[in-house]
């Protein structure tokens, strides 16, 4: 059997060697592309979703978020909590948020905020927020009277760049007003103005601690949220098992739960598009592969009749095709590997630039492997089945085709 | 040794049967260069590809060196032929991807024979054609009688119990034709190799030692000379 398979090789060898280079390059190319198809598309939708997640995670949520119970607007009792989680095992670092609402004032615009109150030291080793300052500086404990804004709170001079309404275009260093529900009136200095180019996190407003203890007029030992950072390495899902086990009665979510279902049903979404992406490219290569084959063995039907004539079994004949397309597929998906590394190089130095961030490809090295099983698997078949009709017409026939 | 007994073959194209052998008996013994000859349409190519089990006979029964090919399931036949019979078309039905030497060894490949010893008995029987300088050329870069010494070459390499030629000069001039045909009674004659040949040229009668004559699907003759 081996010695069959030997011959069918040879075959498969001597045909790509000596046929048609210009069919074969270009076969080759096609397979190639589409093995391109594959990866590359979906690495950019992939990239996307992991771009916002690490967003999230970094500027938004950190990796674990507590909340009220349902039905409560506030964390009671903050610092027996803070102590608490602090000394959780997988824990870095927990930051409270309180967040207050106000009317924000600017040279006649108005927008109704909530002002979240952090304590910047702690803030600091939770989220990277203030690494994403494009104008002015971060928030210091102890700071009063200042205030930093997202992006699009802050907003464009020019208000068709905005996304969402903003106070039009305050520049670090302006004066703004925040009418709180409480009825206290602060006027605040926009210390700086930070861009993660996250929507969520670019809409939000920052103060610190103690400025909120003057606009509440007393000593927070409240939060309407703490965000937790868990240690290199450990998985937010035991950390937040293990907080749940010291006895957190609050309600404590991981990023993803946080995000919740809605966030979850659009990351399916997007795996469906990414899984029609590869069954069209998939369909495409094999009727590529199913044409080539198609037509080399309609054009050696003769031949494959005259080598049937003198003995020379089916199955040495078929699988010498199927090895032209396995062959074939190889060098494709080498291909193909080759375009995405480049590709992914260049988009990594150079990121495609969306409203949401930076998209660079993100490629899953599994995904490569699977991929290419897929696109073999469906060359094998397209290269089998024309083969398999040639080689079962009757002698006589193909010899006089 | 073939024994052919009342073979008929019809064919049936849409409504209409042809048919294209009724009824022929032929016997021919080992180390024989046979010429099955007659007019087109005779019935010629249609008895040497049921001979050579290219194809299967309406009825009658066909031995070859006492087997009963009928017996036979398609891959027996396959091995048969692969391993007892050879073949030389009107057309040189070379692989053209693959050298003359290659095309020659290809059979051996698909029997499992040594490498070795196969690739000494293509070299000699190459020899013996007047290819053994050429081993390394491609189809595209043989001339017309080169190519059917090629085939020639695969078809006898092996030592095959029955060589069979199927017009085998129809698509070259007088003298490649001589060529071929002194090459083939060469064979019968040195190596005692038994052909059976299809021709509808008159002049090749020479070369035969037996000529079985058909017409209209009949064969006409009695064994002559």
């Amino acid at each position: 059997m081996l010695n069959r398979y030997k011959v069918s090789f040879f075959l498969a060898l001597r045909s790509l060697q000596r046929g048609n280079l210009g069919s074969l390059v270009l076969t080759v190319v096609i397979v190639g592309m589409v093995f391109t198809n594959m990866i590359f598309m979906p690495s950019i939708i992939t990239g996307a979703i992991v771009n916002y997640e690490q967003q999230t995670i970094e500027t938004y949520t950190s990796d674990i978020i507590i909340e009220p119970k349902e039905d409560f607007r506030y964390i009671e009792d903050l610092s027996g909590l803070l102590d608490k989680v602090n000394r959780v095992p997988g824990v870095k670092r927990a930051a409270p948020h309180y967040a207050a609402g106000a009317v924000l004032r600017h040279k006649g615009k108005a927008l109704s905020m909530a002002v979240e109150a952090v304590q910047p030291r702690d803030e600091m080793l939770v989220t990277t927020l203030s690494t994403y300052m494009e104008e002015g500086t971060y928030l210091g404990d102890g700071d009063t009277g200042e205030i930093i804004l997202g992006r699009y709170v802050a907003g464009f001079k020019d208000s068709s760049e905005d996304f969402l309404p903003s106070l039009g275009g305050v520049r670090v260093g302006d004066s703004i007003t925040a009418e709180y529900t409480n009825g206290v009136v602060r006027e605040y200095r926009v210390k700086g103005i930070f861009r993660t180019y996250s929507f969520n996190t670019d809409y939000l407003v920052f103060t610190t601690w103690d400025e909120m203890e003057i606009v509440e007029g007393r000593e927070l030992d409240q939060a309407t949220s703490v965000l937790v950072r868990t240690d290199p390495g450990a998985d937010e899902n035991a950390v937040k098992k293990t907080l749940l086990r010291y006895g957190v009665q609050e309600d404590v979510q991981t990023w993803l739960d946080f995000l919740g279902n809605a966030y979850r049903n659009a990351v399916e979404s997007y795996s469906i598009l990414n899984n029609i992406t590869i069954v069209v490219s998939l369909v495409i290569a094999a009727v590529v592969l199913f044409v080539v084959i198609m037509i080399k063995t309609l054009n050696s039907r003769r031949q494959i009749g005259i080598l049937l004539a003198i003995g020379i079994k089916k199955d040495i004949i078929i699988n010498s095709y199927l090895f032209q397309v396995l062959i074939l597929a190889i060098l494709g998906i080498i291909f193909g590997i080759l375009v995405v590394l480049g590709l992914t190089a260049y988009f990594t130095a150079f990121p495609i630039e969306f409203p949401e961030g930076n998209i660079s490809p993100y490629i899953i090295p599994s995904e490569i492997g699977i991929n290419a099983l897929y696109l073999f698997g469906a060359s094998a078949l397209a290269g089998y089945i024309p083969a398999w009709r040639i080689a079962n017409k009757d002698i006589m026939e193909s010899m006089r085709a | 040794m073939i024994i052919a007994r009342d073979l008929y073959r019809i064919y049936t194209m849409g409504k209409v049967k042809v048919n294209a052998l009724n009824g022929v008996s032929v016997e021919i013994k080992k180390g024989e260069f046979i010429g099955v000859i007659g007019p087109s349409g005779s019935g010629k190519s249609t008895l040497l590809h049921l001979l050579g089990l290219l194809d299967r006979p309406t009825s009658g029964e066909i031995e070859i060196d006492g087997i009963n090919t009928r017996t036979l399931s398609e891959d027996q036949r396959s091995d048969f032929r692969l391993k007892r019979l050879g073949y030389v078309f009107q057309e040189y039905a070379l692989v053209p991807e693959l050298t003359v030497f290659e095309n020659v060894i290809l059979p051996f490949m698909a029997r499992e024979e040594p490498p070795d010893r196969s690739r000494d008995q293509v070299m000699e029987t190459l020899e013996i054609i007047g290819l053994g300088e050429r081993v390394t050329h491609l189809q595209s870069e043989l001339s017309g009688g080169e190519q059917q010494r090629v085939a020639i070459a695969r078809a006898i390499a092996g030592k095959p119990s029955i060589l069979f030629a199927d017009e085998p000069c129809a698509n070259l001039d007088t003298e490649n034709s001589r060529v071929i045909l002194d090459l083939l009674a060469e064979i019968n004659k040195e190596m005692g190799q038994t052909i059976v040949m299809v021709s509808h040229e008159d002049w090749h009668r020479e070369y035969f030692e037996r000529i079985i004559q058909l017409r209209d699907g009949k064969r006409v003759n009695a064994d002559r000379t």
